[in-house]
């Protein structure tokens, strides 16, 4: 008869195993992206140690770009976005503001803030949406346009401006991002020197709260005051920098932020523009236009650039949060889902070998084996089977691995680009970088836990979006 | 348990490494923008006072200078360098050739460190040197690093001296992007124009070198991008038709109106734009049939075409009603069209624009024609 104790025993042992094993290979990981990461931004700099992009604004080969802002109920901010989206600095930009349906005063905001005419522009068609009621000109600005349709969503919309843009390139940006002045000319250098190949690059999305802003653009980077937007600071630069980063320069980069990305038009016309039925749009397209790529057999790269920046408002309540992150691990659950024939798939290349695994066995379930590893150490913990030493040792290790990779991100960025140029910033970004593990990361884990288990029940929606905005003047949000 | 503890120590070890260069890295960037801007307040007005006195001669300060203050001075003269114009411009580049800085800048090339190449051919791009076009080249062609072979071309173009075609194409070769070519090709201009028609001559890059002379607008043998029209590449013949909009004149249209039947909706769509920059009306038909293939971006740009030839836009207004979404949309996107919403709504051209199915203000004289049927 078998002993229920000695099976525990066991159990609790292998399981033990495996989570060390899960560890090392997480880390491992990790550590491989950032060494990639580091060689890709550090290369990208000797590029243009100026950091300027003259040459790329006045030569013709710098192709015009359509500039999509799908737009829901957005009244309150609309006409400033769009005014500051004018300012942006590039040889040859269409906007095209996509109105999806919204119920409150945006299109007639719009309407008089630019002097909007009625036009009859042919749509291909060739990405069915929801019904496109009319589209408007500007008399002041010809280079936008407006786009009145039916309520679908956000990827409807912007496959309804994908549909009517007239460019070949087209970037997508939220209504409420602030993009710096040439960041269009920086995202776009990856298609301007290899036209052929590129076809997409994302930029870095970085957080405002506590910056000043001054027309719509960001002028002073510094840190907020409450915690939680600096938590999500640390975060974005481990995951842009070191994680996007080493992703891209293995062509696996399976995720373009949907705050800011560029895409050449006829590929995304290929692949039928953005899904509608799932919550992580962004990420299902590009790892849709990887899918299509590899299996045409045509060469191509998808790029994430350090340099070009948009700034969003993170989070600034508990409750913001985690409804964010739950909604962002739902979209991931449902794009891996989708496209699970290219995990571990070689057909796929690094893409499907290592990119997809990584997300599947590290993004997806991480926080499912993080969860269950406490539980797991404090059954055995009670049960006697686990020495006070190992797990305490385990767990220092553990903490200084978190640790490690948030510090290496913020030498990275400070090796880089040095945004935050107040020693007392670069301090408390550090101190947050050892806090963050004492409680912030493990609340995630369990919001990203949920969001697999809505993927599960198969929930749909993306619930209320609460923000407080990025005030202009001496301080952004971030209370 | 030991396996543990000495991967702890190891992490800890890296940690304690990380956090020194956090800290060092911080503190020495500081240190170098607070002395960097300090240096360039100091250098920035003796520099301007050279410059906006043509006759006086260089400040002493200026001169012998050594370390940073000789590097942000040359970055400084180089910077002007770039955006002054004659005398002034070669003042400034005769003081950093005088002073040694193009020199120092041409044995950085040599350096062993990456960054250090990169940055020398960054320099010598904005002093723009003449001496520089030969070192510059054989770095583009020559170096180890892809990222220094780049910004190598990149100062190549800079400078506008037609010796560096032939070295930036053997650069092309060697991986350098092909847009830094043509960008460094069209900053040079029309001195380059003979150079560049010899290589297509010999077959080197066609597509490429057509969309070059295309954008610098000249050719002395517009007869060899001619003949590329009927390249059986799809690519050469598109980017030969954009070119012939440039610099083939009225002698290209009856070749350009065969494309507008090709196979290909690139080479329609390059075609027609050519054809509507050239505007010659005799196009004007033959625009509006392609305007109606059903090929969504080759009838947009054959209806634009239509707009912009000569006399095109009032032969649209007249053939109205009888217009075709991409037509309708061309003659809406026009500027010429603004002033028609203020004609009167009884008059003819507001009435074919209505039966045309154009947009408000026409709704109610469409609505109106709709009652009187």
């Amino acid at each position: 008869m078998i002993d229920a104790g000695s099976a525990l025993e066991a159990m609790l042992g292998g399981y033990a195993v495996f989570v060390i094993g899960y560890f090392i290979a997480l880390n491992g990981s990790y550590a491989g992206l950032f060494l990639f990461a580091s060689r890709a931004v550090l290369g990208h700099l000797r590029w243009d140690p100026s950091g300027g992009y003259q040459q790329t604004f006045t030569s013709p080969f710098t192709k015009p770009i359509s500039l999509l802002l799908p737009a829901y109920n957005e009244e309150v901010g609309i006409v400033d976005s769009v005014h500051s989206i004018l300012g942006l600095r590039y040889p040859e930009l269409e906007v095209v503001v996509i109105n999806d349906g919204s119920t409150d005063g945006t299109l007639e905001k719009l309407r008089d803030a630019f002097d909007l005419r009625a036009i009859d522009r042919v749509i291909s068609g060739t990405i069915p949406t929801e019904r496109v009621r009319r589209v408007f000109m500007s008399r002041r600005h010809p280079e936008l346009v407006v786009v009145d349709k039916d309520n679908g969503g956000k990827a409807d919309a912007l496959n309804a401006g994908i549909d009517v843009a007239r460019y070949p390139l087209v970037a997508s940006i939220d209504a409420d991002s602030l993009i710096e002045e040439d960041a269009l000319l920086r995202v776009v250098r990856p298609l301007v020197e290899d036209p052929e190949r590129v076809v997409a690059a994302g930029g870095i999305v970085r957080v405002a709260n506590g910056s000043r802003i001054e027309s719509s653009r960001v002028v002073d980077v510094r840190l907020p005051r409450d915690r939680l937007p600096v938590f999500q600071i640390v975060e974005y630069l481990r995951a842009f920098l070191a994680g996007r980063g080493g992703f891209s320069a293995i062509n696996s980069l399976v995720v373009i932020s949907g705050a800011f990305g560029l895409f050449r038009r006829d590929v995304l016309l290929e692949v039928g523009g953005y899904a509608r039925d799932t919550v992580g749009e962004d990420a299902e397209l590009v790892v849709k236009i990887h899918a299509h790529m590899r299996r045409s057999g045509r060469p191509y790269r998808i790029v994430f650039v350090a340099d070009p920046v948009c700034w969003t408002e993170a989070p600034a309540t508990w409750r913001q949060l985690m409804r964010q992150r739950r909604r962002w691990q739902r979209g991931l659950a449902e794009t891996l889902w989708r496209h699970r024939r290219t995990v571990a798939n070689p057909r796929y290349g690094a893409f499907g070998t290592i990119g997809m695994p990584y997300q599947l066995l590290f993004e997806l379930i991480g926080p499912a084996i993080e969860l269950s590893g406490y539980v797991a150490v404090a059954t055995a913990f009670a049960l006697g089977v686990l020495e006070w030493q190992l797990a305490a040792a385990f767990l220092v290790l553990a903490v200084l691995f978190g640790i490690l990779q948030s510090a290496s991100a913020l030498v990275l960025e400070e090796w880089s680009f040095h945004r935050y140029r107040r020693s007392r910033d670069v301090a408390r970004l550090f101190a947050y970088s050892v806090l963050e593990n004492f409680g912030y990361r493990q609340l995630l884990s369990v919001a990203r836990a949920r969001g697999i288990l809505d993927a599960m029940r198969g929930t749909t929606g993306w619930g209320e979006m609460e923000r407080a905005g990025l005030a202009e003047g001496a301080e952004g949000s971030g209370r | 348990m030991a396996a543990v503890l000495i991967t702890t120590f190891v992490v800890g070890t890296a940690l304690t490494l990380v956090i020194a260069l956090l800290v060092t890295r911080h503190a020495q960037r500081t240190h170098a923008e607070r002395k960097r801007a300090r240096i360039r307040d100091e250098l920035r007005p003796l520099v301007i006072e050279m410059v906006a006195d043509e006759a006086a001669p260089a400040p002493e300060e200026l001169r012998g200078l050594s370390g940073l203050r000789a590097r942000m001075l040359g970055e400084l003269l180089g910077s002007y360098a770039t955006t002054l114009k004659g005398e002034s411009r070669r003042r400034l580049v005769g003081l950093l050739e005088q002073e040694g800085y193009v020199d120092q800048a041409v044995a950085a090339l040599s350096s062993r460190g990456a960054w250090k190449r990169a940055a020398a051919a960054q320099s010598l791009g904005e002093m723009s040197s003449s001496r520089a076009v030969q070192p510059l080249g054989e770095t583009a062609r020559d170096d180890a690093d892809p990222i220094v072979r780049m910004v190598a071309a990149r100062a190549l173009g800079s400078l506008g001296d037609p010796r560096a075609v032939p070295l930036l194409l053997e650069a092309v070769e060697r991986g350098v992007p092909p847009t830094i070519f043509a960008g460094a090709a069209i900053r040079i201009g029309e001195a380059a124009v003979p150079l560049i028609e010899r290589a297509m001559e010999e077959g080197v890059q066609p597509d490429l070198l057509c969309d070059v002379i295309g954008r610098i607008g000249v050719s002395d043998r517009p007869a060899v991008i001619r003949r590329m029209l009927d390249d059986p590449e799809w690519e050469v013949r598109t980017s030969a038709a954009r070119a012939m909009g440039r610099v083939g004149g009225p002698a290209s249209v009856p070749a350009l109106l065969r494309l507008l039947a090709g196979d290909r909706w690139q080479v329609r769509a390059a075609a027609a734009r050519s054809l509507g920059r050239i505007g010659e009306p005799e196009a004007f038909e033959p625009l509006v049939e392609a305007s109606a293939s059903g090929d969504y971006w080759a009838d947009r740009a054959a209806a634009e075409a239509a707009c912009r030839l000569r006399d095109g836009f009032a032969r649209l207004l007249i053939r109205a009603p009888d217009l075709n979404p991409a037509l309708l949309e061309a003659i809406e996107s026009d500027v010429r069209f603004e002033p028609l919403l203020e004609l009167p709504p009884s008059s003819a051209i507001p009435r074919r624009l209505a039966a045309a199915g154009a947009s408000a203000p026409f709704e109610e004289l469409r609505e109106a024609g709709a009652r009187d049927d």
